[in-house]
This record gives structure tokens, C-alpha cells and sequence, in this order.
């Protein structure tokens, strides 16, 4: 393997960024088809809004803000994905390792429960309390790691496997207490969906989902340092327990921010990085901004086919589907499997 | 410390303990200086990663200073601390798929602190220790694609990359072959006696410390024993207590006294000839 150049670090970021750019442009031509807007139309509408107002509507005020809230979602679980596959030194570790996605979960469940209504700043209450969840049990893995002479990464791991489970039966505790009604939004929920209202929406997470990017990707070369061994790193002029902190602290804020807003969708964070891994090595320096870029077309494209599926189906079986979409979390599964377990195989070759 | 007060590396009465055993290391004094490649040897137990790890500032010491250049390593911030300074665990992680030359780059990692990569002066630095360390052939392999001893080149590169002043060295030859061991041990040499840096060493191998380290220091359950020269140290009259085990010498053809640690008659017999 050649060491990593600034040309081919370039090509490499580059072709990411590409794929990205892709997506951008084909997405607001894409999703239910019986609106017949292509992405010619969609186009032309945004050349002209006045003459085409419904085309415009569909292509970018329905379409495009869900693209945009698919990336932000594939960029924060991808990247944080292969921070945490770096951070526990274990290619198992996700976003969710820590038990992220079953305490925001649980908020959730808890909001739909209560039949809490109340908004704060547009986050509806459901969001709201699924990053409360999230975030509180960062906090509680803290507390227990408070005052430990170092945490290592086995016992953080164990820690956070164990506040998941704990959550995951306190979310079965809620569901059996629920109606019927509440039940049904509660599983809808749980599969993990993109759904977004408006282009403000979508973007309202951004500013706290980029400074978490930006300050992720700034250590590359610090947690490179980190794959050699605490020791060395700490002798190489590295806070080893500062760093894991402030992965953990901005990785687990942008996911939850996620997770509070499109539910827990998975294997993003757990394939996407093995991927980069197998195509472009190890280094942070191109491991993690090509984890986020390639994690955001992921998962655009899983929320494409979430959106087409059902009517190919209909299609196929001459039977009119309802038009509604798939949950994207049930998409990136069917995707992100098979992948991954031909990854798995070509590994252990 | 009153005859160098400019030594490279002081330890100042140092003390270690751990939460069940607070007074493990007792007051250990030593100077070391530039030029100069120590051993720390000593049973199992004896306290001499622990002391070597209080020497990287990797642990805090009970009491005591360690003292680099005369100034307090505690007063010396991090990233300073690591271009004077660089520490080799025993079996540094080696199963990832780095290129070599990248991981010998990031050994710059104190030099630099912003920007992706290094630049030229970095690549010459780093193109130099692999040219002493012999491991240049592996430049566009993978770390994980190497063997055990080839591997402890790369790291000992990466380590040198920093070019530090004080080289600490944790097992360095530990699970290697005769041949790995004394390339090992005569790259120690060399850059102690050539490059005039002070190289610490770690090792069980009291034959190679004689043989390659200058000075030795001789931990027993917590206490150092002894310092000096090997010829001072290393004599059996000191060992034996120290080990347990009766200790007689030889020597080599070409004049070198060796150990040979001598079976003791109850277990002679136990062994079937």
C-alpha cells in the first residue's frame, strides 16, 4: 500500500464529494412517481418557479429538504460511525454502541405515551425528548465513569451495551402500558424514518450537526496517533482521555440530534466505514471524512428506493400498493446486510 | 544529583505505589546522561516497567521528580515533552493496515501541529531513521503484513522519528529471534554511542545488557539494587540473591564473560539425561 499523498488524498475526497454532489442534483428529480416530475422538471421548474409552481413545490419543497435531512443523517452516522470503530478499536462499535439510539428510544416512546403536544422552537415533543433520552444516557455512562482512574474502552462498551439493554426494557415497559393507537406510532417510530416538512426543517439541526463534523474530522490525525496504543500516543504529546471525551461528547450529540429527528436508522454507521476501510485503508485522515461523505449517499440513496419501492412492487405485481413510503431503516437493513456480510467474508479470506 | 545537576535524565528519589500496594518502589536515585544506553533489569515484578513508565511521564510518581535537562517533566508541556522524549511499550499494536512509511511519518505527529500532512523536512527525518533502522525496504508495505521483528523496526523508527533526545524502550526484544535480538540491541548501541542520545532499555536479557548497555540498574521487588557499569553490576555475588538461582560465568572465544545461570543439584536430578 503506497503511503497517503495529497494527490491521492484529493482524488479520493474528491470522488466522495462527487458522489455527493450527485445526489444533490438527482435528488429533487426522484421519489412516488405518480407525480410524473422527473428531474428534467424539476429543473426547468427551478429555473422558472413562477411558471411551474407545483412542479417546484413537489421537486423542492418536498423532495430536496428530505434529501438534505438523508445526508445530514448518512454524514453523522457514517462519520461517527468510524470514529467509534476507532475510539473502541472494535470494527463492531456504531453510533449506537453507547446505547444512543435505545435512550433516545426511549424518550420517544415516553413523548408518544404521555401524548405530549407541546413544541419548542419547531422541535415537536417526540424530538425533543428522544434527544433528552439520548443525551442523559451519555450522561449517566459518565457519571459511572467519573472518578475511575482511566476508562478503558472494554469497560466504557460494557457499560454502554448495559444502559441499552436497560433502555430496550424500560421501551417494552412503556409499549405494554400504551393503547393500541399509541403502540402503532411507537413502532412506526422505532423503524427509523425521514420525514421532513419543510426546507427550514431540515435544516434545523445543522448548525450543531456541522460543528460536530468539523471538530471530528479535525482530530483525524490525533486518533491516528490513538490507533498506536494509549501509551504511545500519550508519549507522542496526546490527552488520550480528553480525546476519548470529546469524540464520545460531539459523536454522541450529533447522533442524537439524528436519532431525535429520523429515529434509529442503522447500518449506516456499522457498514459505510467497513467499506472505506476495505477500499482506502485505515487513515483518519481519509477514514473519516470519506465515512461521512459515502454515509450521506448511502443513505440518500436507501431513502430513494424507500421512497420508490412500493410502487416498483405495485408495478411488478399488477396490484396498486399504497403510495406510502418505507421506513429508510428497514431500506439500509435489506441494503446494508448483504454488503456487509460479503465484506465479512472477503475479511476472513 | 548535586555532582550533574545538567544530567538528561534524573530520577529524584522516586516512589510508586499502587492502590493495594502504596509503597511498591522504593526512593529509586539515578543519573543518566547523553551517550549513554541503560538497562533496567531485574525478576519479574521488580518494578521496571513501572519505573520506566514514571521516566515517560506516563504515571505519576508517589514522590520524587523526574527530572529531564534539569527541569521538572510534570513542568513540561506534552507535545515539548514528546520531541525530547519517546516511549516504546512491549508489544505496541502492530495488526492494523498502515503503510510503513506512514507510520514512521507519524512519529512527527509533536513536530507538527497543524496540516494534514508532513512536509519535506518531515519525509527526510523520517527517510533517515528508516535508513538507520534497515526498514526503508518496507516503506509501501502494510504494518500488518510484517513480521514480529520487522514490525519492532518500524515502531522503534516511529519512535526515533520524534527525534527525541531520551529513548525509553519496554521489552524491545521480547518474543523476537537470536537475530532480531541483536539487531535490536546494536541499534540501541549505536544510537546511544553515534547519535549521542540516552537509550533505556528494559530487558530480561542480562547477557545483551552486558554485552550492548553501558550502565545497568538492577531492580529487585520495588527496590533498586544496584547501578553502575555491567562489569559492576552484573556479577553473581549481586544476582544470586537477587534471582534465586546460583549464577556462574564463562567466556566466549573471542573474550566476552557471559552469565550462565547454573541448575541447582536437586533439580539436576529431577531432569532425565
Amino acid at each position: 500500500m503506497k503511503p497517503l499523498t495529497p494527490t491521492r488524498y484529493a482524488a479520493s475526497l474528491g470522488a466522495c464529494l462527487f458522489l455527493v454532489l450527485l445526489v444533490v442534483i438527482l435528488g429533487p428529480g426522484i421519489g412516488q412517481s405518480e407525480s410524473g416530475i422527473g428531474f428534467l422538471e424539476a429543473w426547468r421548474a427551478w429555473l422558472d418557479p413562477d411558471q411551474r409552481p407545483t412542479d417546484y413545490n413537489i421537486a423542492f419543497s418536498l423532495r430536496f429538504p428530505r434529501t438534505l435531512l438523508a445526508l445530514q443523517a448518512g454524514i453523522t452516522l457514517g462519520l461517527c460511525g468510524a470514529v467509534f470503530q476507532i475510539l473502541f478499536r472494535n470494527p463492531l462499535a456504531t453510533p449506537y454502541t453507547l446505547g444512543i439510539s435505545s435512550g433516545g428510544s426511549l424518550g420517544a416512546l415516553v413523548a408518544i405515551r404521555l401524548g405530549l403536544q407541546l413544541e419548542l422552537w419547531g422541535i415537536t415533543s417526540v424530538a425533543l425528548c428522544a434527544f433528552v433520552g439520548a443525551v442523559s444516557v451519555i450522561g449517566l455512562i459518565f457519571l459511572f465513569a467519573r472518578g475511575l482512574r482511566r476508562l478503558t474502552t472494554t469497560e466504557l462498551l460494557l457499560a454502554g451495551v448495559t444502559m441499552g439493554l436497560f433502555c430496550s426494557a424500560m421501551m417494552m415497559l412503556v409499549t405494554y402500558l400504551s393503547t393500541e393507537r399509541q403502540t402503532f406510532d411507537m413502532v412506526r417510530w422505532m423503524m427509523g424514518s425521514i420525514v421532513s416538512i419543510s426546507l427550514q426543517d431540515s435544516l434545523m439541526n445543522l448548525p450543531l450537526l456541522a460543528i460536530s463534523w468539523v471538530v471530528l474530522i479535525a482530530l483525524a490525525r490525533s486518533l491516528n496517533q490513538y490507533m498506536m496504543g494509549d501509551e504511545i500516543s500519550a508519549t507522542r504529546g496526546i490527552n488520550v482521555n480528553g480525546l476519548q471525551i470529546a469524540c464520545i461528547v460531539f459523536a454522541s450529540l450529533a447522533t442524537g440530534a439524528i436519532v431525535a429527528s429520523c429515529g434509529p436508522i442503522g447500518f449506516v454507521g456499522l457498514v459505510v466505514p467497513q467499506i472505506v476501510v476495505l477500499v482506502l485503508g485505515r487513515d483518519c485522515r481519509l477514514l473519516l471524512p470519506c465515512s461521512a461523505l459515502l454515509g450521506g449517499a448511502f443513505l440518500a440513496i436507501c431513502d430513494w428506493f424507500a421512497q420508490l419501492a412500493l410502487g416498483w412492487m405495485g408495478n411488478i405485481s399488477g396490484r396498486t400498493l399504497s403510495s406510502a413510503t418505507l421506513p429508510t431503516g428497514v431500506v439500509t437493513a435489506i441494503v446494508g446486510v448483504p454488503i456487509f456480510l460479503v465484506l465479512l467474508r472477503r475479511r476472513a479470506k | 544529583m548535586s555532582d550533574a545537576p545538567q544530567a538528561l535524565l534524573g530520577l529524584d528519589r522516586l516512589t510508586y505505589g499502587f492502590p493495594l500496594r502504596p509503597d511498591f518502589l522504593k526512593p529509586v536515585l539515578a543519573t543518566m546522561n547523553a551517550g549513554e544506553c541503560w538497562a533496567i533489569v531485574g525478576p519479574n515484578g521488580a518494578g521496571k516497567s513501572t519505573l520506566l513508565r514514571l521516566a515517560a511521564g506516563l504515571r505519576s510518581p508517589s514522590s520524587g521528580r523526574v527530572l529531564i535537562d534539569g527541569s521538572d517533566l510534570r513542568a513540561i508541556p506534552p507535545r515539548e515533552l514528546a520531541r525530547r522524549l519517546a516511549f516504546l511499550p512491549q508489544n505496541p499494536q502492530s495488526d492494523f493496515p498502515l503503510p510503513v512509511a506512514d507510520v514512521v511519518l507519524m512519529g512527527r505527529f509533536p513536530h507538527r501541529r497543524f496540516g494534514l500532512f508532513e512536509n519535506a523536512a518531515d519525509r527526510m527525518v523520517a527517510d533517515e531513521v528508516m535508513a538507520l533502522t534497515q526498514t526503508r525496504q518496507f516503506a509501501d508495505r502494510t504494518l500488518s503484513s510484517l513480521s514480529g521483528g520487522e514490525a519492532q523496526r518500524v515502531h522503534v523508527a516511529s519512535a526515533l522519528a520524534q527525534q527525541p533526545s531520551i529513548l525509553l524502550l519496554d521489552e524491545p526484544t521480547a518474543a523476537l529471534d537470536l537475530q532480531y535480538q541483536l539487531s535490536i540491541f546494536e541499534l540501541v548501541r549505536t544510537l546511544a554511542v553515534e547519535r549521542q542520545k540516552l537509550v533505556v532499555v528494559v530487558t530480561h536479557d542480562l547477557n545483551l545488557a552486558a554485552r550492548f548497555c553501558t550502565h545497568i540498574l538492577l531492580l529487585h521487588d520495588g527496590r533498586c539494587i544496584a547501578t553502575g557499569t555491567p562489569a559492576d553490576v552484573l556479577k553473581p555475588s549481586i544476582l544470586e540473591p537477587v534471582y534465586g538461582v546460583r549464577m556462574g560465568t564463562a567466556s566466549t572465544a573471542d573474550g566476552t564473560r557471559v552469565l550462565v545461570p547454573q541448575v541447582s543439584p536437586e533439580r539436576q536430578g529431577a531432569v532425565p539425561s
